[in-house]
């Protein structure tokens, strides 16, 4: 089974993570003979406390990704529409080369409202729910795996 | 004479340090006992009234527990789009003709929005997906399926900016 490693640090559950297309928008680009985009690295954040995975606008004005969904979210004061694209995304080690890759062709995202300072994608429960994950307290480390 | 010293310091430290361990040791047990106590005095609770509710239901028909709703508000409380958002007139329209479309029949359907103008109505969301990436490739365009009640997602803290 593909295991991922990670250390836990001061600034959290931390992950290296790809964002490209999703697999449907990727193959009509290429029907359309347009340059496909190449999926860009970012620093992404383990949110259980979110079903949704959500990443910043930054990222999907990068990719071009255009915003193609809304959805509702409760807050304090009332609900709130919230911009959702699709994407793919795959959570790596950049440190270590050889070691597997989690991911997703197809996941609805969330638009992050504000910059999260190096964290530009928030791992929810979507993508959790899709391997398994554990975390080790006392030894500062938690692993995701197929 | 500086390995006695050192000896002496460690033996002093060891010393301090046993009560420290061993007070932090007796508070742990004790509140891993208080809460065995409390689990079990639950659990003999539970088992009691599940043989009550055995008693009770074994003469009458046993009622189903209603199904878990998820979180989700009324088409008529759908939130206004922000007003920086790319899909701001397509999701203003959408809330202003979710009523005619529930009213048409079109419930659990899928629509393309693009603009002002509803482009069309497809039973999957696959279909109006297709059709979205054929017809706006790489544009701003809202597929959404139609529904009295709108599901509402979950987002932490985070989310919104807040450390963690």
């Amino acid at each position: 089974m593909p295991k991922l490693v990670f250390p836990v640090v001061a600034d959290g559950l931390l992950v290296d993570v790809l964002i490209g297309l999703d697999s449907a928008l990727i193959l009509a680009q290429v029907a359309a003979g347009q340059p496909i985009a190449v999926p860009v690295r970012a620093c992404g954040e383990i949110d259980m406390g979110s079903n949704v995975s959500a990443i910043s606008a930054a990222i999907l004005q990068r990719l071009g990704i255009p915003i193609q969904y809304q959805t509702t979210t409760q807050t304090a004061s009332g609900s709130l529409a919230v911009n959702v694209a699709r994407v793919s995304l795959g959570v790596c080690d950049f440190g270590n080369p050889t070691g597997p890759e989690l991911v997703e062709p197809t996941l609805s995202v969330m638009e992050l409202p504000t910059p999260l300072g190096k964290v530009e994608v928030l791992i929810g429960l979507d993508f959790l729910l899709g391997c398994k994950f554990m975390l080790d307290g006392p030894a500062r480390l938690f692993s995701l795996e197929s | 004479m500086n390995e006695d010293r050192h000896e002496v310091i460690a033996q002093l430290h060891e010393a301090a340090r046993d009560p420290y361990h061993e007070q932090k040791q007796k508070g742990r047990e004790l509140v891993e006992a208080m809460f065995h106590q409390v689990a079990e005095r639950e659990r003999e609770h539970r088992d009691r009234e599940s043989v009550a509710a055995e008693q009770v239901h074994g003469e009458t028909p046993v009622q189903a527990l209603p199904p878990h709703e998820p979180l989700a508000i009324h088409y008529t409380e759908l939130p206004s789009a922000r007003a920086d958002s790319p899909l701001a007139s397509e999701w203003n329209l959408y809330r202003r003709e979710a009523g005619c479309l529930l009213a048409e029949g079109h419930e659990n359907r899928w629509v393309l929005i693009k603009g002002e103008e509803i482009i069309g109505i497809w039973d999957t969301e696959e279909d109006a997906r297709g059709a979205a990436l054929q017809k706006y490739l790489m544009q701003p365009c809202l597929i959404h399926q139609v529904r009295s009640r709108e599901p509402s997602v979950r987002l932490s803290a985070r989310f919104w900016g807040c450390q963690s």
